[in-house]
């Protein structure tokens, strides 16, 4: 492994590692909020439509064992939602035209509407609980504006970053 | 003797010579070649070649142009394209002759993304299931994020906390004033009350005495931690403390704060622990009422959790409920210590059943700014 790609290993797991701690320590705490944009989320589509499948898939089934260690009775349930959705915006890379900003950020609320979809489907419907209406204004909307700010905000810088990162330095 | 021997597969020689560059067919036919690997490569390059072929046109065309306006040399576009042409050709002449692939220059070669996708698919899959047979598959995980991610956690944490500090100091000298007067009168009514709690507790004692009751849950003991992160999404409502089995929590440990029920622990890792609010989605608790020891079912919900309420079920219809009456933990509880309170009822009303009342009651904490806990250093199981 040449010195570059530790090199990118150590800023990518950093990235994560501020996203998480950016997440649920920094966000959670502004008390008006209530919500956090959901930054892991970002930073997956994000790796996933810059770079490719399979980086979008690690990133994704790290930081998601990461809210699963955290917060979640179930190990692997988040992990598997961020794999999935790191593969299918790894997918979305080859299809579109990535220096467009629009559809990037049209393709992230999608996968963060799955990312809800399955929650709800996973933790409620199952339970026989059926309350849409609510979850979608109350739990979901909120969320939604504030990934779709963070994933407005973020996605030059960080899909710059990769790009640099992805060059190889001339020997 | 009949020939057993397999038949020899059809050997395919392709070399330079085997294709038309120019017009991109093969010079002949090659049997079963259709769906082969090295035919679906030839093809596609071929294509691209036809397609640099045509660019080449064009930079001829171009040059002959720029001959008669030297200004139009300066682009260089159509020269890269040829050379791409050329280069296209030698890297098919050099796949056919050495049957290699050109070198892949992705960050993560020789890994097919598709397998990986079902790899770590299926360790997702089996992680679940084991943590659902298993408890102690979490542990390298926790172990792993308490050297990791909690002393970030812990570091960022404690800036907020300064920060928040400083804020509060920034107070009006008028509003200290305000706020050291309320004190006053707080401390003078809570003197008050203590000198009837003293001897009310000296009441107690006698009548304990009186009836060889060994009050067992008088004193818990107790440490005190920081909430250091919250779940961001409102499905989950549970949050991590930066005490874990290093200051001895243990799970199912229960949790206070300001006097009344916070939750219970349901992980821990060597320096930090996850807790389970008893508003979130998946919490119930067996409470009972202060007043009548009327047993009954405390659980959260999500569409509650906003209002800072919890629900209560199955109160039999003949029971007396009254507003404001406490709820506290009950005895026949497996998981909650007894007798902790956890707060007091705002409504009630008789079941479509005609059979059970239900109502709603507001905890005494408030769980949209935790800052510290404490955490009873006891669990019901050790104290059967």
């Amino acid at each position: 492994m040449s010195l570059y790609r530790i090199r990118n290993f150590i800023i990518t797991a950093v990235l994560v590692v501020l996203a998480f701690v950016l997440q649920t320590t920094v966000f959670s705490r502004i008390h008006f909020l209530g919500y956090a944009p959901n930054l892991l989320l970002v930073l997956t589509f994000i790796y996933g439509y810059s770079d490719s499948r399979i980086v979008g898939m690690l990133i994704g089934f790290f930081s998601g064992l990461l809210m699963d260690v955290f917060f979640c009775d179930v190990i692997g349930y988040h992990a598997l939602v961020f794999l999935l959705i790191g593969f299918v915006s790894g997918i979305w890379n080859s299809l579109f035209y990535s220096d467009d900003l629009y559809i990037p950020l049209l393709l992230l609320v999608l996968s963060d509407l799955f990312y809800h979809a399955v929650c709800f489907v996973v933790w409620y419907v199952l339970k026989a609980r059926f309350e849409l209406g609510y979850y979608l204004i109350r739990v979901m909307l909120p969320e939604f504006l504030l990934t779709f700010i963070a994933g407005l905000l973020l996605y030059k810088p960080v899909s710059a970053l990769i790009y640099k990162l992805k060059e190889v330095p001339e020997q | 003797m009949p020939n057993f021997k397999k038949r020899p597969s059809q050997k395919i020689h392709i070399n330079k010579e085997s294709f038309d560059l120019s017009s991109g067919k093969f010079k002949e036919h090659f049997g079963d070649i259709k769906n082969s690997k090295t035919a679906r490569y030839i093809r596609r390059r071929t294509e691209q070649h036809a397609k640099d072929r045509a660019a080449s046109e064009r930079y001829t065309e171009f040059s002959r142009m720029a001959k008669q306006k030297p200004k139009l040399r300066d682009a260089d576009a159509p020269k890269t394209l040829q050379e791409k042409g050329t280069e296209t050709v030698s890297k098919v002449v050099k796949y056919v002759k050495g049957h290699k692939k050109p070198r892949d220059e992705r960050a993560v070669r020789h890994i097919n993304p598709k397998h990986l996708l079902w790899i770590l698919a299926a360790v997702c899959l089996i992680l679940i299931i084991l943590s659902g047979v298993n408890e102690k598959i979490r542990r390298p995980f926790m172990d792993a994020a308490s050297v990791i991610v909690v002393p970030v956690q812990k570091g960022v944490n404690s800036i907020g906390l300064w920060l928040s500090d400083k804020l509060e100091a920034q107070k009006t000298l008028e509003a200290l004033e305000q706020e050291n007067q309320d004190l006053k009168n707080q401390v003078e009514s809570l003197n008050m009350s203590l000198t009837m709690l003293h001897q009310k507790e000296l009441e107690l004692e006698r009548l304990q005495e009186l009836f060889k009751i060994q009050d067992q849950y008088s004193a818990y003991d107790m440490v005190a931690a920081h909430v250091i992160s919250k779940d961001s999404g409102k499905w989950f409502s549970t949050f991590t403390i930066d005490k874990g089995t290093n200051d001895g929590i243990t799970r199912d440990m229960n949790v206070l704060a300001s006097g009344g029920l916070v939750g219970i622990v349901i992980e821990t890792g060597p320096g930090f622990s996850t807790v389970r609010s008893i508003i979130d989605d998946e919490s119930f608790v067996s409470a009972q009422f202060e007043d009548t020891s009327e047993l009954c079912m405390l659980n959260g919900s999500l569409t509650l959790m906003e209002q800072n309420l919890l629900e209560f079920r199955d109160v039999s219809a003949d029971v007396m409920i009254s507003m404001n009456s406490a709820l506290l933990t009950s005895h026949v509880s497996s998981r909650y210590l007894p007798g902790l309170l956890i707060g007091y009822v705002v409504d009630y009303q008789l079941d479509a059943n005609d059979l059970t009342q239900s109502g709603h009651i507001k905890p005494v904490v408030d769980f949209a700014d935790l800052q510290e806990v404490l955490i009873i250093t006891k669990t019901k199981q050790t104290s059967d």
